[in-house]
């Protein structure tokens, strides 16, 4: 016993040293001031109060981000999905085509958005290329408060090759046996999807839509390179405003407040989406009435 | 040997827990000077004479690359220092300028702050107001031969809090107007540089040569343009402000935001029509690379840049040349400057001054002309810079760079910067984009600015 836990020792130190002290250093920071060049100065819940009854960008950011969330997520999980059944398939080179798939979800969020200013750059862009094609156009992506979160969401579709393989993973784990049933049934591709894809896919899109939502309430990187909450705070993120308190503001304080409301807010909707699972998720072997 | 219970490892958990949560809000070591009260601006204490055969290890903090202009003046520098003072070592960090202040900030917060630092004067005010930096004024009295007043007093402006000094400005620059002057006789165009000297040089003949090097195609895609991003932030507001005889904020006391008067919406009104409604500079997407390489290939005949001459590479284009900035109902634009400070707690504040006051010495400062960074702030400097321009860098006219240096204005700068500039760059997209009139954006946003303006205490 006592060499295992001296072999789990250096883990244990660094979740204890690195995630678990400074979680609850951010609890207390957050019913503090603090300028990150004096001591913190207790405030009780006034950064609280400050969020809730004065700030303005509290519910500008939160609604972009919601926005993002909410409209995002299920088109991420859709793509990756119907890529997934795309690339499920016994063709010659398929997993060349996963792996290309793939590769962006792994690129460094730096070269992503750099990519995609250029993608949408109204000149000379692809994005506007393709609609030109179609005779729309040009839009202005990121310098139009209209279109740049919808742009943010479009480019999000770029890194769910993650997702994908999550799904892929899935998809390989349903027996044939259970659609040879449904073909002997008479089902066609259709209803196979719907009534033996899906069902047992639900617990794989349980975890994706869980870890979509977390992942999706921390948008940053791409708004802070690509337009630094413009135009005009469309894209003014949650995390870009809690960054710009903690780091520009100097208001490290407040920012622990924000980012333990967003843990707040996050875990609410992980709670509802484990009570709603109930009614939608099939495991296994589960019988259902 | 003892086994280990589940009960030993919770505790163990919760010890290591307790020391987490105590090194994570370890870092703001009680300060060194008493004078410095908490959040306030730190004056010196003396530093503890070195016994003998004391080294002292100091450690420097800037954003330059190592392989750049500023990074090898500064190598130059330490070693300098080094050479001088033998019992001295300084370790030289760099860190990339979109980190840089907040590495900074997160080094004081861990206690493993550098000594000495440059810092950007936007977010410097602020800096000082927390007490991150020594007042130096005293450093300066003790020293009457360091030759402060050798400094144009313009330049001290924005190291100075509360009428107090923090720094010595450094990695400084003007704003100046770069030109294509070929395309200025193709255009049949008067030379900017002539029309300023009969002072013709207003925004009107401006306005007329952008317009004429303007080429836009049937479908309104632009070939050429006449003058680069005209940028409607914070900072770029003042000079077209200012030329209008209006300002950013209110004078001299900077309590209230003023870019909402007559003087100060039209001149922002002016930016916005030059891309909006004159159409000769871009808009979101125009500019195909980036404002520099667009000039060099011939696409924009004028853009707004710093007065670097390194930075402007000048090698790379026999076609362009400066300008001061067309007047409005002013002639006047932008000189900024940025600091070289001491941190309020570090343990050598005499050396840390001494290593400062060598790289803003009369040699220091003319040595950021030389090295090609930047550019001089010491008076007695002006004419040697306007030499190493003409003959270094060819530059037909150098001697505009030392009328912006010794003309230019500094920004409307408070403490509360950060959070005006996320109010007003934010509005100002609406004018950029031709959504609204600038008046109407500018008068929304006062209140705001205001009440941001209102939390610096007097």
């Amino acid at each position: 016993m006592a060499a295992a836990y001296t072999m789990l020792a250096p883990w244990i130190g660094g979740i204890i040293l690195f995630v678990v002290g400074p979680v609850i250093a951010s609890f207390v920071l957050a019913f503090t001031d603090w300028d990150l060049l004096n001591p913190p100065q207790f405030v009780g819940l006034g950064n609280f109060r400050e969020m809730l009854k004065s700030d303005v960008y509290i519910p500008k950011s939160l609604g972009n981000t919601a926005f993002y969330t909410f409209l995002g997520v299920p088109l991420q999980l859709a793509t990756a999905l119907g890529m997934a059944v795309l690339l499920n398939q016994n063709l010659a080179g398929i997993r060349f085509y996963r792996t290309a798939f793939y590769v962006p979800s792994v690129t460094p969020a730096v070269a992503n958005a750099i990519l995609w200013i250029l993608i949408y750059n109204p000149e000379f862009g692809i994005a506007n290329y393709v609609l030109g094609v179609f005779g729309l156009g040009p839009v202005r992506w990121l310098a139009d408060s209209t279109v740049a979160k919808p742009a943010f969401i479009i480019m999000s579709l770029w890194g769910v090759g993650g997702t994908m393989v999550i799904y892929l993973a899935g998809l390989q784990g349903i027996p044939d046996y259970l659609y040879e049933a449904a073909d002997i049934d008479g089902a066609g591709p259709l209803q196979r999807f719907r009534n033996v894809t899906l069902p047992l896919l639900t617990p794989t899109i349980f975890f994706t839509t869980i870890m979509g939502i977390i992942g999706s309430f921390q948008v940053f990187s791409a708004a802070y390179i690509m337009t630094n909450g413009g135009p005009n705070n469309a894209t003014l993120f949650y995390v870009l405003y809690l960054y710009r308190n903690a780091f520009q503001y100097l208001r490290m304080g407040y920012a622990s407040s924000m980012a333990w409301v967003l843990f707040v807010i996050i875990a609410l909707f992980t709670y509802l989406q484990f009570a709603a699972s109930g009614r939608w998720v099939y495991y296994e072997g589960e019988l259902r009435s | 040997m003892k086994r280990l219970t589940r009960r030993d490892m919770l505790r163990g958990l919760v010890g290591a827990t307790g020391v987490g949560i105590l090194a994570a809000c370890a870092g703001t070591p009680a300060p060194a000077a008493p004078a410095a009260g908490e959040g306030t601006a730190a004056a010196p204490a003396a530093e503890a004479p070195p016994q003998a055969g004391e080294k002292i290890h100091m450690v420097h903090s800037e954003w330059g690359d190592p392989e750049s202009a500023w990074g090898k003046y500064y190598a130059h520098y330490i070693q300098k220092f080094q050479e001088l003072h033998p019992n001295v070592s300084i370790e030289y960090q760099s860190v990339p300028w979109a980190d840089y202040h907040t590495k900074l900030l997160t080094q004081i917060a861990g206690g493993t702050a550098p000594d000495t630092f440059a810092h950007s004067n936007v977010y410097y005010p602020k800096f000082i107001a927390k007490g991150g930096a020594l007042e130096i004024q005293p450093f300066i009295d003790a020293n009457p031969d360091f030759g402060i007043e050798d400094f144009l007093p313009t330049s001290l402006r924005l190291s100075t809090y509360k009428g107090k000094l923090y720094g010595m400005p450094h990695i400084s620059s003007a704003w100046v107007r770069i030109y294509n002057k070929e395309k200025f006789q193709e255009l049949g165009i008067t030379d900017p540089n002539e029309q300023d000297a009969k002072r013709e040089w207003t925004w009107e003949t401006f306005l007329d040569a952008a317009t004429k090097a303007t080429v836009r195609d049937s479908s309104g895609k632009a070939e050429s343009l006449g003058f680069g991003a005209p940028g409607l932030d914070y900072l770029t507001c003042h000079q077209w402000m200012w030329q209008n005889n209006g300002n950013m904020l209110s004078q001299p006391d900077m309590r209230e935001f003023a870019g909402n008067s007559e003087e100060s919406a039209e001149a922002v009104q002016f930016q916005g029509d030059l891309i909006n409604k004159y159409r000769v500079s871009p808009a979101a997407g125009e500019i195909l690379v980036d404002t520099v390489s667009d000039f060099n290939n011939g696409r924009i005949l004028m853009f707004d840049s710093w007065a670097n001459m390194d930075y402007l590479g000048f090698a790379q284009f026999d076609h362009g040349d400066i300008v001061y900035p067309a007047a409005g109902k002013t002639r006047i634009t932008i000189l900024h400057t940025n600091s070289l400070g001491i941190y309020s707690r570090t343990k050598y504040p005499d050396t840390a001054w001494e290593f400062i006051a060598l790289m803003t010495s009369p040699e220091g400062d003319l040595d950021q002309v030389n090295f090609g960074g930047g550019i001089v702030l010491r008076q007695s400097n002006l004419p040697k810079m306007t030499e190493i321009n003409r003959t270094k860098y060819h530059v037909d006219h150098p001697e505009v760079v030392e009328e912006v240096i010794a003309t230019g204005r500094t920004y409307d700068i408070t403490e509360m910067y950060s959070e005006i500039t996320t109010i007003y760059n934010a509005a100002m997209d609406q004018v950029t984009n031709g959504e609204r009139p600038a008046k109407d954006v500018l008068e929304e946003i006062k209140p705001q600015i205001d009440a941001e303006l209102a939390k610096i205490e007097a």
